[in-house]
């Protein structure tokens, strides 16, 4: 019996993110769990990093647990959603009175 | 985004504060030197500095809520936090010298059947301020992302829907004018269990203690993670998690009661003076006899 974890892979591309499920002898498996992120805590750690060093996360990270892949999949979408969202309430708010908005 | 005041050479520390909260930016607050800080300081004289404090705080609180209550404001403020770590007492300092028509504290129970299949924001949003009024959440929808998670009450996809709805939940109530305040009270292991022993033994705090609080007791590390996860979640800039170190009750209270008096503006607020006016002298006329006592059921004089 092949007791070694299935690994969720997020890919990050630009506005997208796309989780894949890789089992173990499957292509891309071992390159997966050399790589692999364990806790919750440093997957954050690693999205708050990106922000505040402005450094885009495009690439691929591999986690064992579905949960943690869909935080840092999530974090990295909603940062986007609230950057629009915040856009959008700057666009609201003007007036037509200041030179611009958002 | 935090504003910063603009430093200028010619202005003292006084006026240079004073033109920051005129133009409403953040000042740091200065850190007051407290005897509750002090390991060496004496019961009496910790008790003493609290209470002195507090009533300050007290009377700020009361200027606050004339603020709210002239201008119409409607602010919302979230208490959560692990069993044991102090929001109800806070709860109770905020709310004890105010205007219960002004300052209302929500503590919703379990959901009934027919609020199970209602959007779950709604039994939440029948409690939302109107104008001139402040209401404490004592536990609010962030239930979902704690207890309900960790004691598997809620299903993935409502977890995860959740997570995902909070933020535009809560972005709609500030620009409906709301301002809304969140603090996560956090307590370490150690200090809850010597409170919910203390709840154990002392039969005026037993019913504080629910068996769900005691099966929670063994989730400590899940519900670290789901905190850990709600926190990074749902900080947006409209609304900002506050986290208030409550290991220490009385500083914990102090220090969350000085935060949220800065984060709603209320110089000047105070009530207006009113002066006693004499009373006329028909309110004692011939025409009211006072019925006799013997026909009015008082409760017994036993102290």
């Amino acid at each position: 019996m092949n007791d070694q974890p299935v690994m969720i892979n997020v890919t990050i591309e630009g506005l997208s993110a796309t989780l894949q499920r890789v089992k173990p002898g499957k292509r891309g498996y071992d390159k997966a769990r050399k790589q692999v992120i364990h806790r919750e805590r440093d997957a954050i750690d690693l999205f708050n990093r990106s922000v505040d060093e402005r450094v885009p996360l495009d690439g691929v990270y591999s986690f064992e647990s579905v949960d943690i892949a869909k935080t840092f999949a999530f974090l990295h979408l909603k940062s986007i959603e609230h950057q629009v969202a915040n856009n959008l309430d700057l666009v609201q708010a003007y007036d037509g009175n200041g030179a611009t908005a958002g | 985004m935090k504003l910063v005041i603009k430093e200028d050479e010619t202005m003292g520390a006084k006026s240079k504060k004073r033109k920051a909260r005129e133009a409403g930016l953040e000042v740091p607050e200065q850190k007051v030197p407290s005897p509750l800080a002090d390991a060496k300081a004496g019961k009496k004289q910790r008790n003493r500095f609290y209470e002195k404090e507090l009533g300050g705080l007290h009377v700020e609180l009361v200027k606050l809520q004339e603020h709210i209550r002239r201008d119409g404001r409607k602010v919302v403020v979230i208490f959560e936090g692990r069993d044991a770590a102090g929001k109800g007492g806070v709860i109770k300092r905020i709310s004890e010298p105010l205007n219960p028509r002004v300052c209302r504290v929500v503590a919703l129970g379990t959901p009934t059947e027919r609020q199970k299949t209602q959007w779950y924001f709604q039994r939440y949003a029948a409690e939302l301020p109107a104008a001139g009024e402040m209401v404490l959440f004592d536990r609010s929808w962030y239930n979902r992302a704690g207890v309900e998670r960790v004691m598997g009450f809620c299903s993935d996809a409502d977890y995860w829907d959740f997570l995902r709805s909070v933020s535009e939940f809560e972005r709609m109530l500030v620009r409906s004018g709301i301002v809304l305040l969140k603090y996560w009270f956090s307590v370490s292991d150690e200090v809850q269990e010597e409170r919910f022993r203390d709840r154990v033994e002392d039969p005026t705090k037993r019913w504080k203690l629910s068996p769900m609080d005691l099966e929670s007791r063994n989730k400590w590390q899940a519900y670290s993670q789901a905190k850990d996860r709600m926190l990074v979640h749902t900080d947006i800039e409209q609304a900002r998690w506050y986290v208030v170190n409550s290991d220490d009750k009385k500083r914990a209270r102090l220090n969350c009661i000085a935060h949220l008096l800065t984060q709603v503006p209320h110089r000047g607020a105070a009530p207006e003076k009113i002066k006693l006016p004499k009373r006329a002298l028909e309110h004692r006329g011939p025409e009211y006899v006072r019925p006799p006592l013997s026909v009015q059921n008082f409760v017994p004089e036993i102290y």
